[in-house]
């Protein structure tokens, strides 16, 4: 009816009727990934899933509660069923106001919760809240799991209101994350994994089942007792790095040359037998990674190596020797972990992962000889100045009206993003905007109808999002923007990212 | 009682008639129908003549010398010659100057051949005369001065009789031994043109023949324009009514028959022409009948069949007042009820009734009040009332009856009205624009002028003024009424005034039906205009998409942009303003000012932002600069936008 009306209301359109999208080779692109290509946050599902039913081998997967096309019909049950619940939380909870965290106002509106458990209904991890004031709550959930479980079922997720409760039931734990944002159920499960990778990074999972195996009632805190810390920065990082929703990395935008020298310098001075990885790391950005040709390593298992340097302050004080398990190159054995600092700073982080345990000093001296190499080609100085100019804003792109984007390598599982400039100010804004990425991301790759291109109007900004074999774009511009001039720019930004691939990824892999 | 008088008498007698001395013995009386006048000849003229008419003001006192009976007296056009026929073979002329005074000389003229008779004359010009004579015309011009005549043309041919209608210059004269043979001429001055004669049929033919077609059932007349010959037609036996048969007179060819009016009567009747309607007296029934020639008619193919618009009804009485011989009552007047249809009534044309008896000559008129009452059909009454003149207050005060309870007519019937009313206001409303345009002559419509026009304004004020005044009419036939109107217009392609709209919207909101009122902007029933959006706008508070609706209208008209953008603003709708100059091209001189003051008001930084990028790319297009101009008035809000994004988040000046 009315041209005006339209425009007033956001505007979903899914086609492109307009404008021409160039789909060039996928800028960032490479033959020779070092990385294990996450090609899409689909297929971390199906893994999810596979385990999932490899775990609950015992309650065969006839009829779930939610199929992944995920219909409407059933999305009401769950409410149902939720509303159920809540009213056995009532009767079954005793009201015990005075210092009971769950009827807390400030504990309620958290936004989001992630909870641990064992099989048995034991409390291991809480985000908000200490966990043994949340034995009762961790027991309704617990009784959830296990109610739907004996009609050989499995609960995935409920929906009541704003809230969704997600659980994911893996090697006797069940993880459980509740979250009243932009998250979609499959981003919370994603997230679960995550953490419960990050359970297998400190004990492995050969551990863990045979902890559980001998004592279904063990309480797993004394085993994780000073990992919380690990926990908090990664539920923390998944709620401002995109990389994690992405399945990919970011790398510190450096010239190709001197990127070249960095990794030469670990190959030249780190060619040990055993070392299966080297890499340097700073402010959760990659620099450069070396690795024995065979190995590749998963983004997932990155971002818990970076979580793991960012979690902790000791690493600060003197070169570390720790053990680490990384669940997707091996979750049954632990690596070591040669962790030391190349700056006063403590910016730049240099890991060397190997299997041997004996080999601390020979590590060192190589930290050493690498130190000295990478001092002398300037390259520390180098890397610190990219980190003070802070990558590279938006309007180094040229782009009218374009006010931040995401665009990730699938080949390389690498991504680039402009730093957060005006109008995301504040942090209020900054968060408002990754949850507009969580929405264009949870749109495109829902399960039952995937998108290429999705072009949304909302109130304050206009979201493009589009997915090729290559690559994955999401853009975010000023709400008036046409779908015309927003496919013009997208293409636009593509050629830049082409010019500057060199600069923003890390293209050639580099082996001992 | 009284109102029951009124209403059953619609023909009526002048109120003043002219009063002039009665025939007697002495005097005799004389019409001119030409000049509408009445002379009073007494003695021959010796004892003086005194000359009446048109209305009672203009009044001449003169003497003749007395030389015998006169049979015909009239003046020229201008009053200044006065013609006196007192035989069958010449005319006398008199010569009158300003102050009306006569110079007393006579001078005459006679016709040609021995045998000749003169039957009668007319003036043609203020110094010609034509003498119709047995034998045929002869046109003489006039010169005063000199006291002479020449003759400029004469016409031969046998002729019975004549009938003249001097307004439109028609002579029909009447030839053959039936006296059926009728040869129209036209008479100008200057002009004599024969038109093509034509035969009236006869119910009977006499054996053996003799003239059987007289003068006094012969007329001539101007109907709706067109000039008729009426023919009074008595069926030979009585038991059959006498009917009218109504001939055409055409420019090329013969006059043609087209109406015959039934009248189911026998005897004596007069006919008069009233306001394009045949009014024919019955003498022996003491009544009258109205006939309309465009009113609905019976038809063979050929002939038009009508009959009386009403059952037959008598003129009105008519009272004089005389002054009474009783002395001791003074001054005081006696009321005196004049005879009607007496036998000593003398009917002209087109509407003038003698009583030489009594010495009185009215104008006869019809009253149309009293018609309302009498014609039931409302459709009928309409298109009749449309015909008539001066009928505009009736025709409201008809349409106002039918919207009231009681009276209340069917909505068909309505829409039936409003059509009739509104052919007739499209067609004088084409009319006038190609007179503007000079597509027509100015005197084509100057005739319509004078027609019944009832326009949308006169319907506001005088019928549905109506839903004020009277509580009980319900709602949705109001607005059903009201809607019929305005189709009627759509249909006729009149642009609907505002203000109609307005009373259907005032009707709707007042009792809630916002649903039919938003259906009926959404389907274009009522056309958009600016009033009708500032009115919805007003709406939004009892009816909120009314907004909406509003915004849509005025998006329609496409000119009014300033209006969309100012109601977009006052509801911080930012973003649709924006889009909508953008939409209509208007970016480059909207006011930059305008959007930021709104933007800064919101306090949606958000929201502040966008508007402010919005300009400052509109700054670089239209000046390849950014920043804001002094003349902008921006200061402020530049100020804001760096207090609350910092300076780097001002668009960056290109380097030139």
């Amino acid at each position: 009816m009315s041209d005006l009306k339209e425009a007033e209301h956001q505007n979903t359109s899914e086609s492109s009727d307009q404008g021409e999208f160039l789909e060039e080779n996928a800028p960032g692109e490479s033959e020779n990934p070092m990385l294990i290509a996450s090609d899409s946050y689909e297929n971390l599902n199906y893994e999810i899933l596979d385990g999932t039913s490899t775990a609950q081998r015992q309650t065969p997967n006839t009829e779930s509660n939610e199929t992944s096309t995920g219909e409407e019909s059933n999305n009401e049950e769950q409410t149902e069923t939720a509303n159920d619940v809540a009213k056995k939380k009532q009767e079954i909870v005793p009201v015990e106001e005075d210092h009971d965290d769950v009827n807390s106002e400030h504990w309620r509106s958290q936004s989001k919760h992630i909870f641990i458990l064992s099989e048995a209904g034991k409390p291991i991890y809480s985000r908000h809240g200490s966990e043994d004031k949340l034995v009762t709550i961790m027991g309704v959930m617990q009784a959830l799991v296990s109610f739907v479980g004996d009609a050989k079922d499995s609960l995935r997720c409920m929906i009541a209101g704003d809230h969704k409760f997600v659980f994911l039931v893996r090697d006797h734990l069940l993880l459980v994350g509740v979250s009243s944002g932009m998250d979609s159920t499959h981003q919370i499960l994603l997230q679960l994994t995550y953490v419960y990778n990050q359970v297998i990074s400190v004990l492995t999972q050969s551990t863990l089942c045979k902890i559980f195996k001998q004592r279904r009632n063990y309480d797993l805190r004394r085993m994780l007792s000073g990992a919380e810390k690990f926990f908090d920065n990664l539920i923390n990082l998944m709620d401002s790095e995109p990389g994690l929703l992405l399945g990919a990395v970011r790398c510190l935008p450096l010239d190709g040359s001197v990127r070249e020298i960095i990794a030469q310098s670990i190959v030249q001075h780190a060619k040990i037998k055993d070392l299966v990885f080297g890499l340097i790391i700073t402010n959760n950005q990659l620099i450069a990674l070396v690795r024995i040709k065979k190995y590749y390593l998963h983004p997932m298992d990155l971002h818990l190596i970076m979580n793991l340097v960012n979690a902790s302050e000791s690493f600060k004080t003197a070169e570390s020797w720790t053990p680490l398990c990384l669940p997707k190159f091996d979750s049954s054995g632990f690596l070591q972990a040669h962790i030391s600092y190349l700056d006063d700073s403590c910016n730049t982080c240099l890991l060397l992962l190997t299997v041997d345990r004996e080999s601390f000093f020979t590590l060192s001296d190589c930290k050493s000889k690498i130190k000295e190499r990478l001092l002398k080609y300037n390259a520390l100085r180098a890397i610190s100045d990219s980190l003070q100019k802070t990558a590279y804003g938006i309007q180094q792109c040229g782009i009218n009206d374009l006010r931040h984007f995401l665009y990730k390598s699938k080949s390389t599982a690498q991504y680039t993003s402009p730093e957060l400039e005006a109008p995301y100010v504040t942090q209020k804004e900054k968060d408002r905007l990754f949850g507009l990425y969580k929405y264009l991301h949870h749109r495109i790759h829902t399960s039952g109808r995937p998108l290429k291109i999705l072009f949304h109007v909302g109130p304050y900004e206009t979201l493009l999002g589009w997915v090729t074999q290559g690559f994955e774009l999401y853009a975010v511009f000023g709400p008036l923007v046409t779908k015309t001039s927003a496919i013009h720019a997208v293409n636009k930004l593509l050629r830049w990212i082409k010019r500057e691939e060199d600069r923003l990824f890390i293209l050639n892999s580099v082996t001992f | 009682m009284a109102s029951q008088e009124i209403s059953s008498h619609y023909i009526e007698l002048c109120p003043n008639p002219i009063r002039f001395e009665p025939v007697g013995k002495a005097n005799s009386v004389f019409f001119d129908d030409a000049n509408k006048q009445v002379f009073a000849v007494r003695s021959g003229g010796a004892m003086g003549v005194v000359v009446k008419g048109p209305d009672d003001k203009n009044v001449i006192q003169s003497r003749l010398e007395d030389r015998g009976d006169v049979m015909s007296i009239k003046f020229s056009p201008d009053k200044k010659i006065l013609a006196v026929q007192r035989s069958s073979k010449s005319v006398e002329f008199i010569n009158f100057l300003e102050d009306m005074t006569t110079d007393q000389f006579e001078y005459s003229q006679s016709c040609k051949g021995k045998s000749t008779q003169i039957i009668g004359f007319i003036w043609t010009g203020s110094t010609e005369i034509i003498f119709i004579t047995d034998h045929g015309l002869e046109q003489y011009q006039i010169f005063p001065d000199k006291r002479t005549l020449k003759c400029l043309k004469t016409v031969s041919h046998q002729v019975n009789w004549f009938v003249c209608m001097p307004e439109n210059g028609i002579l029909l004269l009447s030839s053959g031994t039936l006296g059926n043979t009728l040869y129209p001429i036209q008479v100008r001055p200057g002009v004599l043109n024969r038109l093509p004669k034509f035969e009236v049929d006869l119910p009977s033919v006499p054996k053996p023949a003799k003239l059987s077609l007289l003068e006094r059932d012969v007329t001539l007349a101007s109907i709706y324009n067109q000039l008729y010959i009426v023919v009074l037609r008595h069926q030979p036996r009585a038991s059959v009514g006498a009917e009218i048969v109504l001939y055409q007179l055409q420019k090329e060819s013969p006059a043609r028959k087209t109406d015959v009016l039934k009248l189911d009567m026998s005897g004596r009747f007069a006919i008069n022409i009233i306001d394009n309607l045949v009014m024919v007296h019955h003498q022996a029934s003491k009544t009258s009948v109205i006939f309309d020639i465009q009113q609905g008619s019976e038809t063979d193919g050929f002939l038009k069949y009508h009959y009386p618009v009403l059952s037959p009804l008598p003129i009105k009485p008519f009272k004089l007042l005389l002054p009474t011989i009783n002395v001791q009552a003074g001054t005081e007047k006696m009321e005196y009820l004049c005879d009607l249809y007496s036998a000593n009534w003398i009917v002209f044309q087109p509407n003038i009734v003698i009583d030489a008896k009594l010495g009185c000559l009215w104008y006869i008129k019809i009253t149309l009040q009293p018609l309302v009452t009498m014609i039931y059909d409302k459709s009928i009454l309409i298109s009749f009332l449309l015909n008539r003149r001066d009928s505009k207050m009736v025709i409201l005060s008809v349409c106002q009856q039918m919207l009231i309870p009681g009276h209340q007519a069917s909505l068909h019937t309505i829409a039936q009205v409003y059509d009739m009313l509104n052919t007739v206001y499209k067609s004088y409303r084409d009319t006038e624009t190609q007179a503007m345009n000079g597509e027509v002559p100015q005197s084509v419509f100057n005739g319509l002028k004078k027609k019944v026009i009832i326009d949308q304004s006169d319907m506001y004020t005088h019928v549905f003024s109506v839903y004020e005044e009277c509580k009980d009419i319900k709602y949705k036939f109001k607005v059903a009424v009201l809607i019929e109107y305005i189709r009627s217009l759509n249909q006729f392609n009149i642009s609907v005034q505002h203000y109609l709209y307005e009373l259907i919207i005032n009707i709707l909101v007042q009792n809630n039906c916002f649903y039919q009122l938003h259906q009926f902007l959404q389907y274009h029933v009522l056309s958009d205009s600016k009033p009708l959006a500032c009115l919805m706008l007003s709406l939004e508070s009892v009816y909120q998409p009314a907004h909406q609706l509003a915004l849509d209208m005025l998006k329609r008209l496409q000119t009014a942009n300033e209006e969309i953008i100012e109601v977009l603003l006052s509801k911080q709708q930012l973003l649709p303003a924006l889009r909508f100059i953008r939409s209509v091209g208007i970016v480059d001189t909207a006011s930059s000012r305008k959007f930021l003051e709104a933007g800064l008001n919101t306090s949606d930084d958000m929201l502040f932002y966008t508007v402010f990028k919005f300009f400052e790319a509109r700054n670089l297009r239209l000046r390849s600069n950014p920043r804001f101009q002094q003349g902008e008035h921006c200061e402020h809000y530049v100020k804001h936008f760096e207090s609350v994004f910092g300076i780097e988040a001002l668009a960056a000046v290109p380097v030139s």
